[in-house]
C-alpha cells in the first residue's frame, strides 16, 4: 500500500498522535493519523531496502550514544546458514536521572513503538521482540499490553502478518529494577533472569546476544523515528534537522524553569530556545547557573554554552554529550556540590558490582563529596577526586555506567571549582538549604 | 604448531603465541603483570581492571590508550607499555580502590605471605592510603569443616563463583547484592557441596576462603618446610605439595601438572591427611603375647632382630601387599618372603578385581597402546563412560570431563572468531551446547546434568548395548538398539572419542566388549582415548606385582586350608578390606592357627591390635617412595617430614643382608625391582639425581625458629634431619626452587611454588608454559607407560545376592576412601552407610518413608536408613561401598523393612 | 551519614512475618505458565519472584526456598537474582511501598523535602515500616517535569507539595481499606 496522498509529512512526527482525546493511544487513533503504513510500505521492501533507507536516513539512536542505527543493525549476520531466531529489543529502561522522554512515548504511543519494532524486525529479518520496560511504569504497561492485544487481533503480530508471510512475535517483559539493566549487554542477561551485569564487547549483540544468538537493542524513541522514514521518505526526514543532525528529538527541561515539560523539536535546536522559549526561562528569583544536557550522567554546561545547537556534535565539541536530549537546569540556589553528590551516589548504588573502579571507585568518590558538603572537606579531597573522575575515564572501566557517573563530576570540579573551595574554607555549605537533612 | 606474532612490549621485541591473550603473554614473558581475575583454567573476564596496559595504535601515537591485557588478544606489531607511567597509575589506583574496603588484617589473615592481593599491591607501588571513609563489613558463614569464611577481605575478582559454577558446575555457592556490598556464599549457612571446594582457597586471591584444616594448626608459608608429593588417595596421581611444620603435617596444595591434576585437586587429595597426625599412629614397635595377654613397647633394633629371626625360622610365609603403599615397599616386602621355600604375595583386593586389572593391563601391552593422561580426556570431543563412577573414584577425572564437553560450544564460539579464553563470551554463545557423553552404569550418574544418556542398566543391558555398538563398529548388518547406533555413530563422528572404564566395570564380559571397541576404533583411526581407573593409588602396581589370582580370597582360602607359619601384613586393616564380619573371622579363627602375624603400618588398626609383632611405618607423605597412577606414569613422592628412627618407611623393616647406608640400600631395592617386575624397569629413571653437587631446599629462605624450635629438649642447635635419599634436603640452605635452572637441576620437582615478588601459588602463572627448563620444574618425570606379563582371567561376575536381588556397592565421595576416616575435620563428611532401591523393589518390600532395612544373616545383623531412587534397575539393592564387603560375602541373608528402631543409649 | 537506599535495617517492624511457605494453587498457576514458555527455568527467575512477591508482598527464606523448588533452580541461584533487584523485597514491606523520588531533578525541587515530610508524618526512616507503609525511596522515576514525584500503590503523585503530604497518604490508606 502507497504513501496516503492525504497525509501531508508533518513536522512533529512522533507527538501528532497523542492529539488530545483520551485514548490517543488506541490503536483506531494510531491508524487513524496514518499509523502502521510506514510498516506496510516496509512489507512492500526487501529487507536490506528497509535497512538501507534507514541507514540512508541518518537516523542516530536515541539511548545517549547516538551511534547510527542502519549501522548498527547492518552488524547482525543475515543468510541462510546464520543463527536463529534473531531477536530485537526496546530498550525502555529510562532510568536515567533527568530523563522523561520514553515515559510520554510508552504511554501516550504504544502503537508508534510497535510499527518502529516491526519495521526494524523486517529490517535485519529478526524472528522475536522483546520489549524491556522499567516494572514501575505501571501506565505504559498497562498500555503497551493493551496495544499488543489489538496488534495480535488486527493480525499486525504474529504468523504471517498481514498475509505477507512475514512472521514477527513480541514480547513485553517488565523489569524489576536497577538502572545499568539500560546497559544493552546488561539489558539481554536481566532477559535471560540473570543478574544485569554487562557483558564484554567484542562479540557485539549482533553476533551473540540474547541465548547466544544475534540481537539488537534500541531506544524506545529510535523506534518512534522508524515508521515515519518508511512513509515520508529519507528527503523529509533529512530536512527536519536545523544542524548535522537529522529528524527530530522529544527535548525536555527540569529544575526551576517555569514551565518544565516535552516538546518535540528538530535536531539542533539551540539549548537557549529550549529552555527560553519552550520552558519559559528560569523561575522568577533564580539564575541559571549551569545545566546538564542530556541527563545525569552527562558533563556540566554553563549559560556561555546556550547558544550551542543540540546536536550529537555541536554538544561534544563543548566537551558534553547529547545523551537523552533532556536538561536539567541547575539555578544558582541550590548546592552544587549537593547536586553532584546526589547524582555521584545514585551511580555508587546503581553500580553492578562487577567492575573496580565504578563499585570501589563511586563510594570513594561519594564518601569525599559527603565529607565535603557537610564541611569536613579538605583541600587534598579535591585531589582525590579528580583521581577518582580520571581513573573511571571511558575504556578503564567494564561498561558506561562510571565513566558517565564522573561526566558531572569532572565538570562540576572544573566549572564550580570555587563552591568547592568555598565549602572547605568555610567548614559548611553556603548554600541555604531551609531544610536541611544531614 | 601455533601461529606466532610479533609484539613490542616497552620497546622490546617478542616473537609470541598468537592464541593467548595479552595477559598470559607477559607474564610467560616474565614480565610482572599484575591482575586478579584471569585465571588460566576460567580464562579472561576483564572484571577487575587490574592487568592495564598502554596500547599504541602505531610508532607515532605518543599517547596510548589503556586496554585490559586479559581481554586482549596479540596481534601482529602490536605495540605495548606495561611501564609507561599511566598505566602504573591507574593500577596503582586500581589497588587503591579494592583497599578502600579492605581490613588490612594481615597479621592475623591465614592468607598472609602467601597472598597474591599482597602481592599485586606492592607490584603497584600503593602504599599510602588515602580513603578514611567508612569500610563495609559482612557477616561470615559457617561453610562447613573445610573451608573459613571471612568476608570482609573480599576484592570482588568473581573467581570463587567462576570456578565453583562455571568449572565445577556446582551450584550452592553464588554472588548476592550489588555494588560494592556483593556477598559470595551461600544462600544459608552449611558446608559447601562441591568435591572441589578446596580449591576456593587456592582460587581465592585473598584471605576469604582459606584451608580451616590448617588452620587447627597454622604456620606461616615462609615456615613450612615441603615436598613434592603425590596425592595417594585414588588412581589419578594427582601431583601435590605437603608442607610440614615441626614435624607435623600441616596442609596439602596443589602442585601443577600440566598433564594430570593442573590447577586444581579434589577435596579428598586436599583434606585427608591428617591420618597422619592422628593419635591412632603407631608410635613404637610393639610385641604380644596373646597368651598371656601382654605387648610390650621395644626399640628398632630389638623388632628388627625378631622379625629377623622369624623369617629365618619360617618355611611358610604369606605376605600381603598393599595398594596404599608406595613401589618400594611392596617390592621390599615380595623381596623378603621369596627367601622363604614356600611363600605367597597377594595383592589388597579381590580375586576379580585383580584379575580385572591384570586384564586391562595385557590389553595394553597386547596391542601396543598407552592410557590417556588427564589433560587429553580433557581435549576429547565425545566420551563413552562405562561401568566407573569417576565422580567418586576418580573425581579429578570427573572434574576433566566436564570441561571436556565443553568443547564442542568451544569450537563453535571458535567458528565465529572469539577466543577460548574469552569465557563470558565462550559460555553465552554455546549456551547448553555440550560435545557428547555417554554413561553406562548400574548405578545414576552425578554426571548426568552433562550426559546425553545415563539411564542405569543392569549388567546384561550393558553387555547387550555394548555388543551392539561393537557389532556397529564392526559394520555387521543387523538391527542395532537405537541407542547403540547413536553412540557408535558419535564415536565414529569424532576426532578424539574417548573411552573410559575402570575396576567399578566389575564384569569382566564388559571389560572384554569395552576393549574390543577401543580396537575397533584404533583400527579405524580414529586414535582413542583410553583410560582405566583403579580402585587405590597404587593399585596397578600391585596388579603388575601380583601373580594371577592372588586376591583377597585366595589370600583368605590360603590361610584356610595352609596357614603359613609367618603372616606379614603391609599397611592393611582386614576390618577394611573385608568388611568387619570377615575379618573377624580371620581374627578369631585363622589367626590362631598362624605362628606369627606382623603388621606394619602406621596406624593402630584393628588388624594390628590383632598382630604379634606391630613394626610402625611411615606414612606416604613421610617418606620417598613411587607411585604408579592409572596412566601407567611412575610417579616420585619425597617425604615432607625426616622419618624417626622409630617410625621408618616400610622398606626399611625389611632389609637387604648386606650392611649397605640407606642409600645404597634404597638403589639396591630400586634395582630389584626393576628386575624382578621388567614392567617397572624405568623406576631408575624417576629418582633424583644423587651425583649433583647442589642440595635442594625444602624450606623458604626465610623459614623461623629453626634455633628455638628444640629449645625444650636441648639449649644447643641441632642440625637439619638429613635425607639420605634425596637432593631435597630438610632445611633452608640449599638451591631454592625458582633457581633450580641455575644449577640445571631440572629433574627433580622443587619443593614449594615462590617467584620473587610472588609469595602465592600464583607464581605458577608466570612459569607453566616454560617447558622442562623452567625455574620450577613442573611435575616430574613422566615415566613411560609399561606393560607386561601374560595374565589370564577367568573369574566370572560376583553376583552378590540378598534373597532375590543383585547387591552393588555404591562408592561414595569420601566414604569409600580408607584414610579419610581418620581425618577428624572429615568425620562429619563422610557419608553415612545406607541402602538404595527403586520403587518397584520399595512396592514389593513395603517400604514405607522412614523405614529402615535390617540385613540379617546368623548372628550377623546390619541396619541401614534406605533411600529410593527410581534411576536404580529392577531388582538391584544398592549398598555404601564398605557394607557390600561384608555383605557380599553372606549366605543364607534375610531382608526386612521397619520402621526405625529406637536408638539404643 | 549513612546510605538511604542500601539502610534497609528496620527497626520497627510491625509487619507479620510468619507467611505460609508452600506457594497457593494460584501463585503455582502463574509459575507454571512462565514455566511453559520459557527456554529454561533459570530464564524465569525474575518472573516468578516478581509474579509471587505480587501476592504476597515480599520474598522470605521460605517462600524463595518454595519458588527455587517449584521451577527447579537452586537456591542461592535464585536468591543471588532476588538480592540484585531493588523491586524484590527480601525483607517484609507494608501493603504500600511508598517510593518518593529521590533524583537530582526531584530534589532541585524540594523533593528532601517530601521525603521527610512523610518521615514525620508515618515516624518512620527511610527503610522503614509502620502498619500501612514502607519507605523506600527511589531515584528517578521518569517523570522529571513534574517535579517532585512519588510512586505509590502503582499510582504516579506528580508536583506534590508538602501540604499534600498527608491528604496522599490518607488515599493511600483509603484505597487499601476498599480492595480489603
Amino acid at each position: 500500500m502507497m504513501h496516503n496522498p492525504d497525509l501531508t509529512p508533518p513536522n512533529k512526527p512522533m507527538t501528532r498522535f497523542v492529539d488530545g482525546t483520551k485514548d490517543c493511544y488506541v490503536l483506531e487513533n494510531y491508524q487513524r493519523h496514518g499509523g502502521y503504513q510506514g510498516f506496510q510500505q516496509a512489507l512492500t521492501m526487501t529487507a536490506s531496502e528497509v535497512l538501507g533507507q534507514v541507514k540512508d536516513s541518518g537516523l542516530r539512536g536515541r539511548g545517549g550514544a547516538g551511534f547510527p542505527t542502519g549501522l548498527k543493525w547492518s552488524f547482525m549476520p543475515q543468510g541462510d546458514d546464520t543463527p536463529t531466531p534473531k531477536y530485537l529489543v526496546v530498550n525502555a529502561d529510562e532510568m536515567e536521572p533527568g530523563a522523561f522522554k520514553d515515559r510520554y512515548l510508552l504511554e501516550k504511543t504504544p502503537h508508534q513503538i510497535i510499527e518502529g519494532l516491526l519495521i526494524a524486525a523486517k529490517a535485519v529479518n529478526a524472528d522475536i521482540g522483546y520489549i524491556f520496560i522499567r516494572g514501575d511504569y505501571y501506565l505504559a504497561i498497562e498500555r503497551l499490553n493493551i496495544a499488543l492485544e489489538e496488534c495480535r487481533s488486527a493480525q499486525l503480530i504474529g504468523q504471517n502478518i498481514l498475509g505477507s508471510g512475514f512472521n514477527f512475535e513480541i514480547h513485553l517483559h517488565t523489569s524489576a529494577g536497577r538502572y545499568i539493566c539500560g546497559e544493552e549487554t546488561a539489558l539481554i542477561n536481566s532477559l535471560e533472569g540473570k543478574r544485569a551485569t554487562p557483558r564484554a564487547k567484542p562479540p557485539f549483540p549482533q553476533v551473540s546476544g540474547l541465548w547466544g544468538k544475534p540481537t539488537i537493542v534500541n531506544n524506545v524513541e529510535t523506534y518512534c523515528n522508524l515508521p515515519h522514514i518508511l512513509l515520508f521518505g529519507v528527503s523529509w526526514y533529512q530536512s527536519l534537522g536545523r544542524h548535522k543532525d537529522f529528524g527530530t528529538k522529544l527535548f525536555g527541561v527540569s529544575g526551576r524553569v517555569k514551565n518544565p515539560g516535552l516538546w518535540e523539536l528538530p535536531m539542533g535546536t539551540p539549548v537557549r530556545e529550549i529552555i527560553n522559549d519552550y520552558a519559559q526561562g528560569m523561575c522568577d528569583g533564580y539564575q541559571l547557573k549551569g545545566f546538564l544536557p542530556g541527563g545525569g550522567s552527562t558533563d556540566f554546561l554553563l549559560p556561555e554554552h546556550l547558544d550551542t545547537p543540540m546536536d550529537y556534535d555541536e554538544i561534544g565539541k563543548v566537551r558534553s554529550r547529547l545523551g537523552t536530549g533532556t536538561i536539567t537546569v541547575l539555578d544558582d540556589q541550590y548546592c552544587p556540590i549537593k547536586l553532584v553528590l546526589n547524582l555521584v551516589k545514585f551511580f555508587s548504588q546503581e553500580s553492578c558490582g562487577w567492575c573496580t573502579p565504578c563499585r570501589d571507585g563511586l563510594p570513594w568518590a561519594v564518601s569525599l563529596l559527603e565529607k565535603i558538603e557537610r564541611g569536613d572537606g579538605q583541600s587534598t579531597d579535591i585531589d582525590q577526586l579528580i583521581d577518582i573522575t580520571q581513573f573511571a575515564a571511558p575504556g578503564n572501566t567494564f561498561c558506561a555506567l562510571a565513566p558517565g557517573a564522573v561526566e558531572p563530576l569532572q565538570s562540576a570540579l572544573k566549572f564550580f571549582r570555587k563552591d568547592f573551595e568555598q565549602h572547605i574554607a568555610h567548614k559548611s555549605c553556603p548554600y541555604q538549604q531551609e531544610h536541611s537533612h544531614d | 604448531m601455533t601461529k606466532r606474532v610479533n609484539i613490542t612490549i616497552d620497546g622490546q621485541d617478542f616473537s609470541v603465541d598468537s592464541t593467548k591473550n595479552l595477559l598470559q603473554t607477559c607474564l610467560d614473558l616474565d614480565i610482572d603483570l599484575s591482575y586478579f581475575c584471569w585465571h588460566p583454567s576460567l580464562g579472561s573476564v576483564g572484571s577487575c581492571r587490574q592487568c592495564a596496559v598502554l596500547m599504541f595504535q602505531d610508532k607515532e601515537d605518543q599517547r596510548g590508550r589503556l586496554t585490559m591485557a586479559c581481554m586482549t588478544p596479540v596481534s601482529d606489531n602490536m605495540i605495548i607499555s606495561v611501564d609507561d607511567q599511566k598505566a602504573k597509575d591507574f593500577r596503582a589506583t586500581n589497588i587503591e580502590a579494592l583497599m578502600t574496603n579492605h581490613p588490612h588484617d594481615c597479621p592475623v589473615c591465614e592468607e598472609g605471605g602467601d597472598c597474591h592481593l599482597q602481592d599485586m599491591t606492592l607490584m603497584s607501588e600503593h602504599i599510602t592510603r588515602r580513603f578514611d571513609g567508612d569500610k563495609r563489613t559482612h557477616h561470615n558463614q559457617n561453610l562447613g569443616p573445610l573451608i573459613n569464611h571471612e568476608m570482609n577481605r573480599c576484592i570482588g575478582c568473581y573467581r570463587c563463583v567462576r570456578f565453583y559454577r562455571d568449572y565445577c558446575n556446582d551450584d550452592d555457592l553464588n554472588v548476592f547484592g550489588s555494588k560494592n556490598q556483593i556477598y559470595f556464599g551461600r544462600a544459608t549457612d552449611g558446608t559447601l557441596e562441591s568435591h572441589f571446594s578446596g580449591n576456593l582457597t587456592e582460587v581465592c586471591p585473598t584471605g576469604v576462603f582459606t584451608d580451616k584444616t590448617f588452620s587447627e594448626h597454622y604456620s606461616r608459608k615462609w615456615d613450612l618446610q615441603s615436598s613434592p608429593t603425590i596425592c595417594q588417595h585414588c588412581s589419578v596421581g594427582c601431583n601435590t605439595y605437603t608442607g610440614a611444620y615441626n614435624k607435623r603435617i600441616r596442609r596439602i596444595t596443589n602442585r601443577y601438572h600440566q598433564q594430570i591434576n593442573g590447577h586444581f585437586l579434589c577435596d579428598k587429595g586436599r583434606f585427608s591427611y591428617q591420618y597422619a597426625n592422628s593419635d591412632q599412629r603407631t608410635t613404637s614397635a610393639i610385641i604380644r603375647d596373646h597368651k598371656i595377654k601382654q605387648a610390650k613397647v621395644i626399640d628398632t633394633a630389638t623388632a628388627q632382630c625378631h622379625l629377623k629371626s622369624w623369617i629365618a625360622n619360617a618355611n611358610d610365609v604369606v605376605a600381603l601387599g598393599s595398594s596404599r603403599s608406595s613401589i618400594e615397599n611392596n617390592g621390599a616386602l615380595i623381596r623378603l618372603i621369596e627367601q622363604t621355600s614356600t611363600h605367597h604375595f597377594y595383592a589388597d583386593c579381590t580375586d576379580h578385581q585383580l584379575s580385572l586389572a591384570q586384564h586391562q593391563i595385557q590389553f595394553y601391552q597386547q596391542h601396543h597402546l598407552s592410557p590417556c593422561s588427564l589433560s587429553e580426556i580433557e581435549s576429547a570431543d565425545c566420551a563413552l563412560i562405562i561401568g566407573e563412577d569417576v565422580v567418586n573414584t576418580a573425581p579429578r577425572i570427573g572434574l576433566c570431563l566436564r570441561q571436556m564437553v565443553r568443547n564442542l560450544g568451544l569450537a563453535q564460539a571458535a567458528a565465529i572468531g572469539i577466543a577460548p579464553w574469552l569465557d563470558q563470551a565462550v559460555r553465552n554463545v554455546s549456551q547448553n551446547t555440550t560435545s557428547p557423553l555417554f554413561v553406562i552404569a548400574l548405578q545414576p550418574s552425578d554426571l548426568s546434568d552433562i550426559a546425553r544418556f545415563h539411564t542405569p542398566m543392569t549388567s546384561g543391558e550393558q553387555q547387550q548395548l555394548l555388543g551392539d555398538i561393537k557389532d556397529y563398529l564392526s559394520e555387521c548388518n543387523r538391527n542395532y538398539l537405537p541407542l547403540a547406533e547413536q553412540i557408535g555413530q558419535a564415536l565414529l563422528k569424532a576426532k578424539r572419542p574417548l573411552i573410559i572404564s575402570g575396576n567399578g566395570a566389575s564384569d569382566l564380559v564388559v571389560q572384554q566388549l569395552v576393549q574390543d571397541i577401543c580396537l575397533l576404533l584404533q583400527a579405524k583411526q580414529q586414535a582413542p582415548l583410553i583410560h582405566y581407573v583403579l580402585p587405590a593409588a597404587n593399585s596397578q602396581a600391585l596388579a603388575v606385582m601380583s601373580s594371577p589370582n592372588q586376591g583377597l580370597d585366595s589370600f583368605i582360602q590360603r590361610l584356610s586350608e595352609t596357614p603359613p607359619q609367618l603372616l606379614l601384613i603391609l599397611e592393611a586393616d582386614l576390618d577394611w578390606l573385608l568388611g568387619e564380619l570377615q575379618a573377624q573371622h580371620i581374627y578369631q579363627q585363622l589367626f590362631e592357627t598362624i605362628e606369627h602375624v606382623v603388621v606394619i603400618d602406621h596406624l593402630l588398626t584393628n588388624t594390628a591390635q590383632m598382630a604379634d609383632l606391630i613394626l610402625p611405618s611411615a606414612t606416604a607423605i613421610e617418606q620417598q617412595g613411587s607411585w604408579l597412577n592409572s596412566q601407567g606414569k611412575i610417579q616420585l613422592s619425597q617425604s615432607a617430614i625426616a622419618s624417626s628412627d622409630n617410625c621408618q618407611a616400610a622398606w626399611l623393616w625389611c632389609p637387604e643382608e648386606q650392611p649397605l647406608n640407606q642409600l645404597q640400600q634404597y638403589q639396591a631395592l630400586i634395582s630389584w625391582c626393576g628386575e624382578r617386575f621388567p614392567l617397572l624397569n624405568t623406576i631408575g629413571q624417576c629418582q633424583v639425581q644423587q651425583t649433583c653437587e647442589f642440595t635442594l631446599a625444602r624450606q623458604s629462605f626465610r623459614a623461623s625458629g629453626r634455633t628455638a624450635i628444640n629449645a625444650n629438649i636441648d639449649v644447643k642447635e641441632y642440625p637439619p634431619a638429613t635425607d639420605p635419599l634425596s637432593t631435597l634436603q630438610y632445611t633452608m640452605e640449599g638451591v631454592a626452587p625458582f633457581r633450580q635452572h641455575n644449577t640445571e637441576i631440572k629433574t627433580t620437582s622443587g619443593a614449594y611454588i615462590w617467584l620473587p615478588k610472588w609469595n602465592s601459588g600464583q607464581a605458577i602463572n608466570k612459569q607453566v608454559n616454560q617447558g622442562c627448563d623452567s625455574q620450577l620444574s613442573c611435575g616430574i618425570f613422566p615415566g613411560p607407560a609399561l606393560f607386561a606379563a601374560q595374565i589370564s582371567a577367568s573369574t566370572t561376575y560376583p553376583t552378590a545376592q540378598l534373597a532375590a536381588y543383585h547387591l552393588i556397592a555404591k562408592p561414595a565421595f569420601f566414604a569409600s576412601n580408607e584414610l579419610t576416616h581418620y581425618c577428624p575435620s572429615l568425620q562429619q563428611l563422610i557419608e553415612r552407610g545406607s541402602i538404595t532401591f527403586n520403587q518397584h523393589s520399595a512396592d514389593a518390600l513395603a517400604w514405607q518413608p522412614g523405614y529402615q532395612c535390617t540385613i540379617t544373616s546368623g548372628d550377623y545383623q546390619l541396619t541401614l536408613p534406605c533411600q529410593v531412587n527410581s534411576l536404580y534397575p529392577d531388582n538391584i539393592m544398592a549398598i555404601d561401598s564398605q557394607n557390600f564387603k561384608t555383605c557380599a560375602g553372606l549366605t543364607s541373608v534375610t531382608i526386612l523393612l521397619h520402621p526405625p528402631q529406637e536408638q539404643s543409649i | 551519614m549513612s546510605n538511604h537506599n542500601t539502610d534497609h535495617a528496620p527497626t520497627d517492624l510491625t509487619i507479620v512475618v510468619n507467611q505460609p511457605s508452600p506457594l497457593t494453587a494460584l501463585e503455582q498457576q502463574r509459575l507454571t505458565v512462565l514455566l511453559n514458555h520459557c527456554v529454561k527455568p533459570s530464564a524465569i527467575t525474575i518472573d516468578a519472584l516478581m509474579s509471587v512477591q505480587q501476592t504476597r508482598g515480599w520474598i522470605s527464606d521460605q517462600t524463595l526456598q518454595a519458588i527455587a523448588e517449584f521451577i527447579g533452580v537452586s537456591e542461592a541461584d535464585l536468591d543471588s537474582v532476588a538480592t540484585f533487584y531493588n523491586l524484590i523485597f527480601r525483607l517484609p514491606v507494608a501493603n504500600v511501598v511508598l517510593h518518593p523520588c529521590n533524583g537530582m531533578a526531584c530534589h532541585l525541587m524540594a523533593g528532601e523535602d517530601i521525603e521527610h515530610q512523610i518521615s514525620q508524618c508515618l515516624g518512620i526512616q527511610p527503610g522503614q515500616s509502620d502498619e500501612n507503609f514502607t519507605l523506600v525511596p527511589l531515584p528517578c522515576l521518569g517523570a522529571c517535569d513534574k517535579a517532585p514525584v512519588m510512586i505509590a500503590d502503582k499510582i504516579l503523585f506528580e508536583r506534590i507539595t508538602i501540604a499534600q503530604v498527608s491528604n496522599i497518604l490518607a488515599q493511600l490508606t483509603a484505597r487499601q481499606a476498599n480492595d480489603a
